[in-house]
């Protein structure tokens, strides 16, 4: 047996938390975070894999594969399956409950149990590095997954969210539904399922992290052996393929109407800056964050006022999503009145702009994010999902609450000047049909 | 002050006034909720009303937007209110959680200016005059309430639950809606609403929870000078019981039509067991093989055989004595769907599982109820429970009852439930959604 890799620990003093990591020969990052006192044990193995991830070129391949819209997830549904029967079975034998999700840029398999985390660790690692498909089950998920994408277009606020991108963008993959359509699913083939596989499910482009009561050390070696017995050599040329998104929004407006209770209003606006990564990329997310609270947050000055004039209610809300290949962000929520929100909003952001930002109201709101970031810590599910949807983008969980306080009025007022532009921006709404009331007997 | 056998330390406040305190390192954050327990009954519309006005402001943060901003300064304190439905409880709650000082480098004055600001929204409420909400608050959150209400029809899967509880529970407080009713709220007045919110503060029974790195007697300490609660007429826990149903009633099918993609299915079962009853265990794992879990029947018959459903599961309610088996499927596949719902339940009453799908219930039963001791939130949860069915029956408790079931008492559960009511959420014959 070779000699185990080093590990190297990180930690933080002020919250006391401690990180033990390792870099595996084949690429593998494995992470474990002990949480003293906690029963449940949390485990995540991710791959930067996700539904945007639509052309590539395979590795030893020299032209560029294009893959049904919704194959990243379709993938991942069939990986719980095996030549002896279902891996959620494994799993039950030992009370621990499985699951996984496929997001536009990752694709994450997860256990959580109480006991016997050892082996659940190992069926996990196991199963990942482990695919089975055949005509047949592949042919079988059709009409589950089918199930699940009708589950979605009967949700208003997907439907208004979903339309949003759409208009946004012009041909970038994150305009479509992670799950793509009960049209596109019907392509997908075995082969193609091993050719995305093959593709991005390599341990050089995958996370492990644990996150419990575990022992760090013994749990990294395990992992190791595990994961090096499987797939021990490295691997380290996946070519995405991105299309070039063009500047200008595709739509500036787009309309729906099915079965909801109010007119839906999300305003979208297209944040072209894009390209940045790491530390950069996710400082440039909290400043917006800070700066979309200050204006859109329940201490704003628009918020009480658009709330009294009962332009919006409590489902009002805003955010700011940003990768390396795209960055948007979302305002909105039900309205009697979207255009008269629509114009509000945009009032708001220009008055804004005249005003500025104070020093005094972005220090009040930073401690609430620092309060909040700090606050994470007292779930298992959330370290392991947060640290490994940060890795990818190329930032350590235990750093990130640090980011915060680096966050300057400069930083916040550059976003307002340059981003938040009607130009950039596009509009989605869902109008009520008809048919749809609330039965009350 | 005495140790139950839940591990909270638990403290009699005063007649009526019960609090729980579970003092741990474990968490970095200190979550306190107190509960007013109200029956479930025609004012419920009024009483949902009650904690939204609350969060409009105080006497000392007359707005929302100034607390929120007091939120902001306390590192971004969580402040809630609502009202939460449990069986024949309407439960009325303000809560305040926030990561515990030393943290973020603050000083311990934190946990006290929480509880200051809960208190602050509990008991003094911006008030108009004497003995009245603002005008204007009470009208915009009787508006707001209004939309919450019409609201309950874009999430499909929980309207269609309350649909089917409705539907099967006629006549039962436990058939109303948590939010109350759409025709109720147009004479609600301000003054009226104050003194709803003055009686329900007097009389209810009252549950308070602290779970985070705290010594339960400085807890008890703030508590007790910060909230001046009324010495008497205060009342004791109702008595909770099953749902029982109506004479002669035969399974009865209930069709809505609405423009959907996806059909969902609900059947409605009685068991005529609750939380407290002696066979809860052992339902607990009729359910587990049943329907609560990917390696449950219902999953793996419905979904993974035949390829109908995304989602196929059953569901009890604990303290109604209930049980639902659901699925989301194609309209077209009603009968289909149908028939192999109903067979597995019929299978688990002629005793058709392994001891596999026992263990592996067992299994995932105990896992879930030890993963409540690390969430602030599943513990109240978990807590509240017991004491409205008047036995607290700790996850431990229940791990130890679970591993004494045997086959014959589940299959002894499974005999006694009774399909009661089919509710089928489709879209009109023909129609296109």
């Amino acid at each position: 047996m070779k000699a185990l890799k080093e590990t190297i620990i990180q930690s933080h003093t002020v919250l006391d938390e401690k990180v033990y990591g390792r870099r595996l020969e084949n690429g593998c990052q494995l992470f474990v975070w002990p949480k003293r006192g906690f029963t449940k044990k949390f485990a995540v193995f991710s791959t930067h894999y996700g539904s945007i991830d639509s052309h590539f070129i395979p590795p030893g391949a020299s032209e560029v594969v294009h893959v049904p819209d919704g194959i990243a997830h379709f993938l991942e549904h069939k990986m719980f399956e095996e030549e002896e029967g279902s891996v959620f079975d494994r799993f039950a034998r030992l009370g621990a409950s499985a699951n996984a999700y496929t997001n536009y840029t990752n694709t994450t398999y997860l256990f959580s149990c109480t006991d016997r985390f050892e082996e659940n660790l190992r069926i996990l690692i196991d199963f990942v590095l482990h695919p089975y498909f055949t005509d047949e089950n592949v042919e079988k998920e059709k009409g589950i997954i089918a199930q699940e994408l009708q589950m979605y277009r009967d949700m208003p606020d997907q439907r208004v969210y979903r339309n949003l991108l759409e208009a946004l963008y012009q041909v970038h993959p994150v305009r479509l539904e992670i799950g793509g359509t009960v049209e596109s699913i019907q392509k997908i083939t075995k082969e193609q399922l091993y050719t995305c596989y093959n593709t991005f499910y390599h341990p050089s482009n995958m996370v492990l992290v644990a996150v419990g009561d575990v022992d760090p050390e013994a749990t990294l070696d395990l992992a190791e052996q595990e994961i090096m017995s499987r797939r021990p050599e490295f691997k380290g040329d996946i070519r995405r393929v991105y299309p070039d998104e063009p500047p200008a929004v595709k739509e500036k407006r787009r309309e729906e109407r099915m079965p909801a209770a109010h007119p839906i209003f999300y305003l979208g606006i297209k944040d072209v800056e894009t390209g940045k990564k790491g530390e950069e990329l996710v400082r440039r997310e909290i400043a917006m964050d800070l700066l979309l609270h200050l204006l859109f947050g329940r201490s704003s000055d628009l918020f009480a006022a658009l709330y009294e004039e009962g332009l919006i209610n409590d489902d009002f809300g805003a955010g700011y999503a940003a990768t390396p290949s795209y960055a948007h962000v979302i305002a909105g929520g039900e309205t009697p009145d979207p255009s008269r929100l629509e114009e509000r909003i945009w009032q708001g952001i220009e008055e804004r702009r005249r005003r500025g930002v104070e020093a005094e109201e972005l220090e009040r709101v930073k401690r609430r994010f620092l309060g909040q970031a700090s606050a994470q810590f007292d779930s298992v599910e959330f370290i392991a999902n947060a640290f490994s949807s940060l890795y990818f983008r190329g930032v350590h969980l235990l750093s990130y609450r640090d980011l915060i306080p680096e966050v300057g009025l400069d930083d916040v007022g550059e976003l307002l000047e340059k981003v938040l532009r009607p130009e950039m921006a596009a509009v989605s709404i869902i109008w009520p049909s008809g048919n749809g009331k609330v039965d009350q007997g | 002050m005495h140790m139950e056998e839940s591990g909270f330390v638990v403290q009699e406040m005063g007649p009526g006034v019960t609090m729980y305190v579970w003092p741990t390192r474990q968490f970095k954050t200190v979550s306190t909720r107190v509960v007013l327990h109200h029956p479930l009954g025609e004012d419920a519309t009024e009483t949902a009303l009650v904690p939204q006005v609350l969060l409009r402001g105080s006497a000392r943060y007359p707005t929302t937007q100034a607390l929120a901003r007091r939120r902001e300064e306390l590192f971004g304190t969580e402040l809630g209110a609502d009202v939460s439905k449990l069986g024949r409880d309407h439960l009325v709650w303000v809560g305040v959680g926030g990561i515990s000082p030393r943290f973020v480098g603050a000083g311990s004055r934190l946990l006290r200016d929480q509880l200051e600001l809960l208190a602050e929204v509990l008991f003094h409420p911006r008030e108009v005059g004497s003995g009245r909400f603002d005008e204007e608050y009470t009208r915009q959150e009787k508006n707001v309430l209004r939309q919450k209400i019409e609201r309950l029809i874009n999430e499909k899967r929980r309207y269609g639950m309350f649909r089917l509880y409705q539907e099967m529970c006629q006549g039962d407080p436990f058939a109303i809606h948590r939010l109350g009713r759409l025709d109720r709220i147009e004479s609600i007045t301000a003054e009226g609403l104050f003194q709803h919110y003055r009686e329900i503060l007097a009389e209810s029974p009252v549950s308070i929870f602290v779970v985070g790195p705290v010594d339960p007697q400085e807890v008890q300490t703030a508590i007790q000078n910060l909230f001046p609660w009324s010495k008497e007429g205060r009342q004791s826990l109702f008595a909770a019981g099953p749902y029982t149903p109506k004479p002669n009633g035969k399974p009865r099918t209930v069709r809505e039509e609405q423009e959907v993609n996806q059909a969902l299915l609900y059947l409605g079962y009685r068991t005529g067991i609750t939380f407290a009853d002696e066979r809860y265990p052992a339902l607990s794992l009729y359910s587990g093989i049943l329907g609560a879990f990917p390696h449950s029947k219902l999953f793996i018959q419905v979904r993974e055989k035949a390829s109908l459903a995304y989602f196929a599961f059953s569901q009890l309610e604990p303290t109604m004595g209930l049980m639902v088996t659901s699925c989301g499927i194609d309209p077209a596949n009603y009968e289909r769907a149908l028939d192999l719902m109903r067979a597995q339940v019929e299978a688990m009453a002629r005793g058709e599982f392994s001891d596999e799908e026992m263990a592996a219930a067992r299994a995932s039963l105990r896992t879930g109820l030890r993963s409540i001791y690390d969430s602030p939130d599943a513990l109240v949860d978990r807590t509240l429970l017991g004491v409205v069915n008047r036995r607290l029956r700790p996850p431990e408790e229940m791990i130890a009852a679970l591993d004494r079931v045997t086959k014959d008492d589940i299959v002894e559960v499974a005999q006694q439930v009774e399909l009661d009511t089919i509710y089928f959420l489709t879209r009109r014959e023909g129609g296109q959604a």
